[in-house]
């Protein structure tokens, strides 16, 4: 019933309000539009819980009514009934008022409650994107971050002097210990603007130095230009005084020049320079001393000479320490040791800058220069030979006026091709230089050593013993005695075969021994052979006779011709001739051929040739003789008839031939 | 020591060789009259360091001037050698003495034609012991006597018409080898040539182009070996006709001896030969010399044969069948 109450109070309030409204009609809708804000507030004041209650209720009392109503029509007679009906459906009408008007709040809180709803999610909304704003934000701050973590300062490459040296050099404005003492990053920047200004310190010295390094330059130049102008004076004074000097015979510029150039020579070569010159000053005035070379080099090696000696020991050292280096260098490392072998090679081979030339002189402008030569490292003395001669036109005089040729074994087995220092074949095969001659070095002789002072221990034993006393060939005198000696013997050498190539015999040969002079052989030819061809022709047959035969000689062929009859010498000219026997070889033409025996015949003959003499023979003496017993030869074999007066053809167990001749009333022959 | 040159040894021509009478010591002489002493012992005793020092000659001297020792031949005491004209006794004691100077203990001047300008060669010595006799084969065509007890030149045979290579001694006859091509027996107690013989005359022996001459003669009592020029022949005494022609590849032969059942053969050609008497090759030695001269052998108290010629080298055999070494003359 309540509700009933209250609907009525309701409807009462809503009738009491109509005629607010309608008083206000004028004001076109204010009233609607007040009872709208009205009931929005009434729904908003009642809790939508009590309205349901009573919509429910509402909804029961109309069931009731209805069904009341439902009845008492049944009825039908009854007026009170018609009554009964009328004010139940009166009271059902207000009932439905009253569930439109809860339905009207209802819609009013579901309109509110929605706009509640929108407002919330908008706001929500807006929070969300405030969110992602932050968060964005974070992750660029934390890559700022990370940048800033990995920045490397420059400072951090340059080297700073240690801390304590900086506390106790730096001044206090700059170190301020109290700060930087806590704080590394102030110390860093102290120590930093320390070496700064320290830097731009030395840098101004450097500035300054260069400075000073120019003016002092410019001096120097300045200096260098006067002495420079200087010289031509001086050189002019010099020249002045040379009538002068020249006047009063004082060659002493000339000696006091040569005296300082030698001073700077090796000393083996020195030892020759001042041998020679004093030789030349005491006995020979046609001999020229004289020093060669460059001064300068010689002047630094003089320098630097102490130092050049130790260092090879140190190089072979720290040579064998790269060896063992590892491998995979290996590459660089080759090139580099190729080089540097090289380098040593040619430091092995080192000569001396400064030479001593000493020019002999002859009669017929003939001239020998020898120049002598220090190989600093391996020590020993070699000599190059220019033999100057005119012109003498022969063919075949070949190399016998070669000056290598004409030294080549001045004293016995001095040929030269070695050295005859023992450690140089090791100092050599070390580097695998091969022979001591295959480097143009000059001619390491034996006499050579022996006039520089040079001593060295004899390879064969046996030549210790045949050296002749030392004292005599230390003597520059002899050894250049000796050489004129050689030079002489050379050029009348050439002379000789000159004449023989010509055809020419000598009528009487110069010796003291009788010589037969009327041979009826003629010398058909004489030429110029080589030791290749004498090989050719010999070594094949014999072997043996390479011990008194070697390269070193001088070969010729000489072709001897009896009318049809004809023999071939081959003569080995000894380097040491005429005082060595030069050596002949013959062989019969094969026309020529003796009937058995040839062997012991050919022995026979050039034992006669070679062997049996007093003193050494010319080569004319010995063709004559070989003209004398290829006559004997063919007149005993009866090949041509008898001409030469002999007892018997042949003599003795040996059936020997009477080659020997004896100056008897018209010259006879004879046996051995 | 004496002082050759290298081409003075190259040249070098051993011509004879003899034994000293206790058989110690080897001595050879060569061309340039030079005499070389082997120590036999030294020779064949234990190899020492210095091979090539063994090889040399214990001793040397020179015997002759410009001269060569043609021929020697031992005696008791002495060594006798040959040369041109004249022989010489050297007491073997001063041969093996190894002192500086040898002297000659005599000289003996072989008696020769006044008028002639040339000296006679000795070529071939023999001696026989039981009456001390020398025989020597000479230049002159004769083979003369020396008695050399008392130092007599007694008398010669002569009957060759050119000079005589060998000579040899056997019993109461001797026989020689010349020049001349024949080959002639001589009786020593009549003092006559019992018999000749030319081999050269013989077809299946001679060699015209090499000679007729005959270099070698040795016999005994029923053979007679001899060559040269000829081929080296074995000839039966009693009749006198060849019974062996030895065929060699020689040039002439200048050493050919019997010994023992063999024939000792060398000559121009690079070998000795040892042979049978019918002609069998027992050995072939090869020499170092072009031609062989000289052959000596001995059995005791070395066994030791010796070869020498045209060459500084003497080939020493001690079994006769091989070189064993080779000796140098100086």
């Amino acid at each position: 019933m309540g509700k009933k109450e209250d609907s009525d109070s309701q409807k009462t309030n809503s009738e009491a309000s109509s005629p607010v409204r309608n008083s206000e009609a004028s004001k076109a809708n204010d009233i609607y539009k007040t009872i709208v804000s009205y009931e929005e507030e009434e729904a908003c004041r009642r809790s939508s819980e009590d309205d349901a209650q009573l919509f429910y209720k509402t909804c029961d009392v109309i069931r009731k009514n209805m069904t009341e109503i439902a009845r008492l029509k049944a009825v039908k007679d009854d007026a009170n009934a018609k009554d009964q009906i009328k004010n139940l459906q009166v009271e059902t009408a207000l009932q439905f008022i009253e569930l439109k008007k809860l339905n009207r709040l209802e819609k009013f809180r579901t309109k509110a409650s929605r706009d509640q709803l929108l407002a919330a999610k908008s706001n929500v909304d807006n929070r969300h994107l405030q969110l992602q704003n932050l968060l964005y934000e974070v992750i660029h701050l934390k890559k700022d971050v990370m940048k800033c973590l990995q920045f490397k300062s420059k400072d951090e490459k340059i080297e700073l002097i240690p801390e304590e040296d900086f506390y106790k050099e730096a001044p206090e404005s700059i170190t301020r210990p109290d700060v930087t003492k806590d704080d590394p990053h102030q110390k860093r920047l102290a120590r930093l603007e320390w070496e700064l200004t320290q830097r731009k310190e030395l840098a101004v010295l450097c500035d300054n130095l260069s400075e000073t390094k120019k003016s002092v330059a410019s001096s120097i130049e300045s200096k260098q230009s006067r002495l420079d102008n200087l010289a031509p004076q001086l050189r002019g004074i010099l020249e002045a005084s040379k009538p002068l000097q020249e006047s009063l015979g004082l060659p002493l510029d000339k000696i006091k020049l040569e005296h300082e150039k030698a001073s700077l020579l090796a000393s083996p070569l020195y030892i020759i320079y001042a041998k020679a010159s004093a030789f030349r000053d005491a006995c020979d005035n046609t001999l020229l001393v004289s020093v060669e070379g460059d001064e300068e080099e010689a002047k630094r090696i003089s320098n630097s000479d102490s130092p050049q000696d130790s260092d090879s020991e140190n190089d072979d050292k720290s040579e064998s320490i790269q060896e063992e280096a590892p491998v995979h260098k290996k590459r660089h490392h080759r090139i580099s040791k190729e080089a540097r072998l090289e380098e040593k090679k040619q430091r092995i081979l080192h000569k001396h800058p400064l030479s001593v030339k000493i020019i002999v002189s002859f009669k017929d402008d003939t001239k020998l220069k020898l120049q002598f030569f220090y190989l600093t490292v391996l020590k020993v003395i070699t000599v190059q030979s220019d033999l100057l001669t005119v012109n003498l036109g022969g063919i075949s005089v070949g190399d016998m006026l070669v000056s290598e040729s004409v030294l080549r074994e001045l004293y016995p087995g001095d040929t030269g091709l070695e050295s005859p220092n023992p450690a140089n074949h090791y100092q050599l095969s070390k580097y695998k230089l091969g022979k001591f001659s295959a480097h143009n070095l000059g001619t390491p002789y034996k006499w050579a050593q022996r006039m520089a002072g040079l001593h060295f221990v004899p390879i064969e034993a046996s030549e210790q013993k045949s050296v002749v006393p030392d004292s005599i060939q230390d003597n520059v005198e002899s050894v250049l005695r000796e050489i004129k000696k050689r030079v002489k013997a050379r050029l009348e050498l050439c002379a000789e075969i000159r004449e023989l190539e010509s055809g020419n015999m000598p009528a009487f040969p110069d010796t003291d021994e009788p010589i037969p002079t009327k041979t009826s052989t003629i010398l058909h030819q004489f030429m110029i052979s080589s030791w290749k061809n004498y090989c050719q022709v010999f070594r094949c047959m014999e072997t043996s006779d390479q011990e008194y035969v070697s390269t070193s000689d001088i070969f010729y062929e000489a072709v001897l011709r009896r009318e049809n009859s004809e023999m071939i010498a081959f003569i080995a000219i000894k380097p040491d001739y005429p005082k060595v026997t030069s050596t002949f070889r013959i062989m019969f033409s094969p026309q020529t051929q003796p009937a058995s025996n040839k062997q012991d015949i050919v022995r026979d003959i050039e034992r006669e040739i070679n062997v049996m003499w007093e003193k050494p023979p010319t080569i004319s003496a010995q063709l004559q003789r070989l003209r004398a017993c290829f006559d004997i030869f063919l007149e005993t074999e009866g090949c041509v008839p008898r001409e030469k007066i002999f007892f018997h053809p042949v003599r003795g167990r040996t059936r020997s031939r009477p080659y020997k001749y004896v100056e008897i009333g018209g010259g006879i022959f004879t046996h051995r | 020591m004496l002082n050759y040159s290298k081409s003075m040894l190259h040249y070098n021509v051993v011509l004879c060789q003899a034994f000293s009478p206790d058989g110690n010591y080897l001595v050879a002489g060569n061309i340039y009259g030079d005499i070389s002493v082997f120590d036999i012992s030294m020779v064949l005793g234990p190899q020492q360091d210095d091979s090539n020092e063994l090889l040399k000659p214990m001793h040397q001297f020179k015997a002759y001037q410009d001269q060569q020792v043609q021929s020697m031949v031992t005696t008791e005491n002495f060594l006798i050698t040959g040369t041109c004209g004249e022989i010489t006794g050297w007491d073997w004691k001063v041969v093996i003495s190894k002192s500086q100077k040898v002297k000659p203990s005599w000289t003996k001047q072989i008696p020769s034609k006044k008028d002639s300008l040339e000296k006679l060669d000795v070529n071939s010595m023999v001696y026989a012991k039981e009456n001390q006799m020398v025989y020597i084969g000479c230049g002159d065509n004769k083979i003369h006597t020396i008695n050399i007890s008392e130092g007599k030149i007694l008398n010669s045979f002569s009957g060759h018409t050119d000079f005589i290579h060998s000579i040899a001694l056997h019993g109461k006859q001797l026989a020689s080898g010349s020049e001349d091509g024949t080959v002639r027996l001589w009786d020593l107690r009549n003092k006559e040539n019992t018999n000749i013989l030319k081999p050269y005359l013989d077809n299946k022996v001679s060699r015209p182009k090499i000679g007729k001459w005959i270099g070698a003669v040795d016999f005994n009592d029923d053979w007679l070996l001899c060559g040269g020029g000829p081929k080296l022949s074995l000839w039966h005494l009693r009749t006198m006709e060849p019974a062996t022609i030895f065929d060699l590849s020689d040039d002439g032969v200048h050493v050919a001896n019997t010994y023992e059942d063999r024939v000792i053969v060398g000559g121009t050609m690079p070998y000795l030969y040892h042979l049978s008497y019918q002609g069998v090759t027992l050995a072939k030695i090869p020499v170092s010399s072009n031609t062989i001269y000289s052959v000596v052998y001995q059995e005791q108290p070395h066994q030791f044969l010796s070869i020498g010629g045209s060459s500084n080298a003497l080939d020493i055999c001690t079994n006769f069948n091989y070189r064993e070494l080779v000796l140098n003359f100086a």
